[in-house]
């Protein structure tokens, strides 16, 4: 499913620009960073409260294009500075983790 | 190829620059990204614990034909029992470190997955030497 689609589909708030709207088929949810490095399979989205700019730094290793930030959390400046440098998309949710992973699985995002 | 790089213990915003630009030259080299993920990985663990448990570190990255070297050595408390704190779980992490996302134990047994080779040289109250080396052919 596209990271347009995805926003769409889950009623997002969108924070960045999206300018290479790739398809994107498997997710991780972690809100450690060490985890997400160990286990997270490359190009998913990640789901996370994390709202901070050490999550960009690990996505960038992970080439993770896709952070959805759970519980309405919003990103700090230096977290969504970094992430339009490197073209990372942020949206948040209102849901939870649990429910977004639902609705994501729903979309056949495993 | 030789790179330094410099870190500053609690300066987690730049935390992984250094990672992310030898990530960056790996792949103008044009190196699998099978191993530039781990080479990720493990200089990106080791790049946080200096931050996360040091004082102030330094990075010395050797690139060469068939292999990578990386020597992470930091002026810090060093490690008791290097034992422990390579067992997957153990983190003696603050508070305020957790709450950031780092503390889960993991840092140290995911350098040694991705490694081919690694040696610990550390001393309470002194500091800590990581070195590592990530071969390109397998
Ligand atoms: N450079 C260092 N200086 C001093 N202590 C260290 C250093 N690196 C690791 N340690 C000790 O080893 C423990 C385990 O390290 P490890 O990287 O596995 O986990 P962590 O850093 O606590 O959490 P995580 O890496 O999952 O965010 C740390 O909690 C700390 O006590
Ligand atoms: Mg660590």
């Amino acid at each position: 499913m596209r990271i347009s689609e995805i926003i769409e589909k889950l009623s997002l708030k969108l924070h960045t620009s999206i300018n290479d709207d790739m398809e994107i088929e498997r997710g991780y949810v972690s809100e450690m960073l060490s985890d997400v490095m160990a286990n997270c399979p490359d190009e998913s989205l990640l789901v996370t409260i994390l709202s901070h700019e050490n999550v960009i730094a690990v996505c960038i290793l992970k080439d993770i294009k896709f952070i959805i930030l759970a519980n309405s959390r919003k990103p700090n400046d230096e977290m969504l500075k970094k992430a339009l440098d490197e073209d990372i998309v942020i949206a948040t949710a209102e849901k939870n983790a649990f429910q977004i992973s639902q609705s994501l699985l729903e979309l056949n995002v495993r | 190829m030789l790179k330094v790089y410099h870190l500053e213990g609690g300066n987690f915003s730049e935390a992984g620059s250094a990672s992310s630009d030898i990530k960056k030259l790996l792949k103008r080299l044009g190196l699998q990204s099978k191993i530039i993920k781990k080479v990720a990985v493990a200089m990106y663990e080791a790049e946080i614990n200096v931050v996360a448990h040091a004082y102030s570190g330094d990075i010395n990255v050797v690139v060469a034909k068939d292999h990578i070297k990386i020597l992470v050595s930091d002026k810090g408390p060093g490690i008791p029992d290097v034992d422990k704190a390579m067992t997957e779980g153990f983190s003696t992490a603050s508070e305020k470190v957790r709450e950031m996302g780092f503390g889960a134990g993991m840092g140290l047994p995911n350098i040694k997955k991705n490694v081919d080779d690694l040696n610990i040289k550390t001393e309470v109250g002194k500091g800590t030497e990581l070195s590592m080396r990530i071969d390109f052919q397998h």
